[in-house]
């Protein structure tokens, strides 16, 4: 055998140590790698495992239980208005305003004056309260300028109040100065 | 004997003896702890039904007159055990409609309505958890006693071999109207439901 081929024979020779060399280490790493993913798998399903041993593991337990429900009704009132209003024209002083107190619904005996139209414009309204009585001296300190206004009356229980009464009367201030208006039936 | 040993090399005469030990009874040696206990108590098993009634039942009026502010009416509800078995029971309020909102309740454990209406009241201590105001939808709130084992009225059967007292029980349901309610509320309606809930008694 020539020097020639002696030299390529020994080169292939060696090629395919190194070859075999290379081979032989990746399935080493291979394995490796597999045996670090089945590691790492094995650890998360444990961790999972006391997670949920610790955080949602509770005692299990059932008891037996009867309920009975019972419904009941309950209504609230409505306050009604009063009826019957009248105007009643004093003697130098400003005329009575009476009215009669409603036969139904609960009632107190407060009622409200509102008073509307005259001067007050855009819907504005005055009141005037009274307490335990179904009369009043139209109070027409209230007012400060002349003109003809309409009275009506309205039941009060605390913080409710009725519609206001379906009747209404007139009184017209002829003259008003400051607090010395002095008012009439009209 | 001995004699006859002279001729045998060292491993066959420690394998000579080893052997003897063995037939002689060398056996293992171990030990070990142990305590024990006489338990006295015993544990009991009870076999029966579970069930509990009160004597409204379905759709009651809590009054026939209509609230308004300052005014109040009131129910006495029966509860009773009707089972074999001890039970233990709490109660849950709702409130439907509009009114609901605007109702002060007291529930107290009086067996009678004190006065009459518009000042029909439930005398007593308020019972815990002091519900003053009742939710809109079911299942309500806790308005008497507690869910907890310890915190529930114990009701006992009142027939059969676990028969015992108290076998029955009363709530009084005070429902009001305060006196800073809205005008709004006017002509509303509600409906005020209670459910009494039994639990047997061992449950937790």
């Amino acid at each position: 055998m020539s020097a020639v081929r002696r030299g390529r024979m020994v080169g292939r020779v060696r090629r395919e140590q190194r070859r075999e060399h290379r081979s032989a280490r990746a399935i080493t790493e291979g394995a490796g790698v597999f045996r670090a993913r089945s590691r790492r798998r094995s650890i998360v399903i444990v961790a999972t495992v006391l997670v949920l041993l610790a955080v949602g593991a509770v005692p299990a337990y059932a008891w037996w239980s009867k309920s009975a429900t019972v419904t009941n009704s309950v209504t609230a009132a409505t306050l009604q208005p009063p009826t019957n209003v009248q105007c009643t024209n004093q003697v130098l002083q400003n005329p009575k305003i009476s009215w009669t107190a409603p036969t139904s619904g609960p009632n107190i005996g407060n009622y409200r004056l509102i008073i509307s139209g005259g001067a007050l414009v855009n819907g504005a309204t005055l009141t005037q309260d009274v307490t335990g009585a179904t009369s009043a001296t139209f109070n027409s300190g209230l007012l400060s300028a002349a003109g003809t206004y309409t009275i009506t009356v309205e039941t009060v229980l605390y913080q409710w109040t009725s519609a206001p009464s379906t009747t209404s009367k007139n009184v017209t201030i002829a003259l008003s100065v400051g607090s010395l208006g002095l008012a009439s039936c009209s | 004997m001995l004699k006859r040993l002279r001729g045998f090399s060292l491993r066959a005469k420690v394998l000579f003896a080893v052997v003897v030990a063995c037939l002689l009874g060398a056996a293992p040696a171990w030990s070990y702890w142990t305590a024990s206990q006489s338990v006295s108590n015993t544990q009991s098993l009870k076999v029966g039904h579970l069930d509990m009634t009160t004597a409204q039942s379905g759709s009651v009026s809590l009054s026939t007159s209509q609230l308004y502010p300052g005014a109040s009416v009131a129910q006495v509800y029966q509860i009773a055990n009707v089972g074999s078995l001890a039970l233990s029971f709490y109660a849950n309020g709702w409130a439907t409609g509009a009114l609901g909102s605007g109702l002060v309740v007291k529930v107290t454990n009086a067996s009678s309505v004190t006065g009459s209406f518009p000042s029909a009241t439930c005398s007593g201590a308020q019972l815990p958890p002091s519900a003053t105001a009742l939710p809109s939808a079911s299942p309500g709130a806790l308005i008497a006693y507690g869910t907890a084992a310890p915190d529930r009225a114990a009701l006992q059967p009142s027939t059969g071999p676990y028969a015992g007292s108290p076998s029955t029980s009363t709530i009084c349901v005070q429902a009001a109207l305060p006196t800073s309610a809205p005008s709004a509320l006017q002509g509303q309606s509600s409906t005020v439901n209670v459910q009494f809930v039994g639990r047997q008694v061992a449950q937790p």
